[in-house]
């Protein structure tokens, strides 16, 4: 019995050394992305409320041509820069990107509100296909022209998977 | 052949969101890359006094530095070949180099005078600063257009604010080897608190009044890659102030709508207890990659 217990705790931990091993000796891959889209986008204030969508087409590395579509608020109450959140997807041929956007992301308008050049940051939340199980965090640039409902946007950033 | 129509049509479809991308893409001033010679000009009253609006027959002090990309260095009398701002329908009017000189500051040595002719057509003027080094390379400065902001002549030109500013410093903070370059102006915003607007919003002056609006407007180029500093390399930029929070700065479109350019700005109330007298606006960007450039610009606060 003295025996089978013995074996039965060095079966265990030699399976947890292996795990652990084997979890650590995985090397994390680091993935470059970029992205970049043109569509459509609506702003629909209510109060000091902005609500937006965007939906638009466009090429994303590793997962290919395809469209991407975010929706989202903003506080119209601050000037000249809107901060907004949101989340969104990217999707194409080859995957999807979901992500979400990190607190900081903002839009600055003209004078007149016509234009506006967006920035921040957005957090992957789920990846699939060619980027599947990638994370991170990518940085997105880009314009709104709120006159015609225009807008283009950059993602750019390193993944981890 | 079924291999010939696929790409054609991949070639189409990237072409095309190649296409609809470019059309709303923001235009940076004074365009997406600066591979020449990087100049910064201001316009100024020969006391320091910036100012874009000038009578017939009075003098505008053009002053300026410029940095070499190919070395980084803020560029030397002795590597100039020829340095001067051309007026249209003026001849060139050179340049010398001389920090002490009216309307000159330790960062923006270089100084050209103009008495501007009687009858010097009002509106208005498309000046360009342009410079070559015995190097051969050349570069070319224009003024952001912004119409408010830009050199104009006037028979009836608005009260210039003044006294201006000693010079002093102003300019470049930095010196050797320069990772960006950068232009520093500011004017007047159109939205004072307690105090009464300027007779044109968002003319060019760096001198200001207690709950008056200071807007600091800037652009430049990281000189490691000749890029434009926009949102898509900077990862933050600000201008400091001593005794105030640090004042973000933020990449937007300005000008009219239909030629409007990208470049950074962001505006300050001059608190009613501000001290009076010279104050340094301490302007810093930093770039994705950790590269900092920055540049310190000298007010006026007057009672």
């Amino acid at each position: 019995m003295r025996r089978l217990v013995t074996s039965l705790v060095a079966l265990a931990v030699a399976a947890l050394t292996l795990a652990a091993v084997a979890s650590s000796a995985l090397p994390i891959k680091k993935v470059p992305f970029t992205a970049s889209y043109s569509g459509q986008a609506a702003t629909k204030v209510d109060g000091t409320t902005a609500n937006i969508s965007a939906t638009g087409t466009g090429l994303g590395s590793l997962i290919g041509a395809g469209k991407i579509t975010a929706a989202g608020t903003g506080d119209s109450s601050q000037q000249p820069c809107v901060p907004f959140g949101g989340t969104g997807s990217m999707t194409g041929a080859k995957g999807t990107v979901a992500f979400k956007l990190t607190t900081g992301s903002s839009g600055c308008g003209d004078d007149g509100g016509h234009v506006f050049s967006v920035k921040g940051y957005a957090t992957v939340t789920k990846a699939t296909g060619k980027l599947l199980k990638a994370k991170g965090t990518l940085k997105f640039t880009g314009i709104y022209n709120r006159d015609d409902g225009t807008f283009s946007v950059k993602f750019t950033g390193t993944l981890k998977k | 052949m079924k291999r010939i129509l696929i790409f054609t049509a991949a070639l189409a479809a990237f072409a095309a969101v190649t296409a609809s991308a470019k059309a709303a893409d923001p235009l940076p001033f004074p365009s997406a890359q600066v591979l020449q010679v990087f100049i910064a000009t201001q316009t100024v009253l020969p006391d320091g006094t910036m100012n874009n609006y000038f009578a017939p027959g009075s003098t505008v002090v053009f002053r300026s530095y410029a940095v070499d990309p190919k070395s980084r260095s803020i560029v030397a009398p002795k590597l100039v070949k020829y340095f001067y701002v051309s007026i249209p329908n003026q001849p060139p009017l050179k340049y010398t180099y001389d920090a002490t000189a009216p309307g000159a500051s330790t960062g923006l040595p270089w100084t050209a005078t103009w008495t501007v002719p009687a009858d010097y057509p009002q509106g208005t003027v498309a000046f360009k600063t342009l410079l070559k080094l015995n190097t051969k390379r050349q570069g070319q400065f224009i003024q952001m257009p912004v119409s408010t902001a830009m050199l104009t002549i006037s028979k009836t030109p608005p009260p210039v604010v003044s006294p201006g500013a000693p010079a002093g410093s102003a300019g470049v903070v930095q010196s050797g080897k320069l990772d960006l370059s950068l232009y520093v102006d500011s004017v007047a915003g159109t939205r004072p608190v307690g105090a009464p607007a300027r007779q044109i919003g968002c003319s060019q002056t760096n001198v200001y009044k207690r709950g008056e609006q200071l807007v600091v407007r800037a652009w430049g180029t990281d000189l490691n890659t000749s890029d434009v500093l926009s949102n898509d390399n900077v990862k933050e930029a600000h201008f400091s102030i001593a005794g105030q929070p640090d004042t973000v700065m933020n990449w937007g479109a300005h000008g009219t709508v239909g030629s409007q350019v990208f470049f950074w700005t962001n505006a300050l109330i001059v608190p009613p207890t501000f001290p009076l007298g010279e104050a340094t606006v301490h302007v810093v960007f930093t770039t994705e990659t950790g590269k900092t450039g920055t540049y310190d610009y000298v007010i006026n606060v007057i009672p």
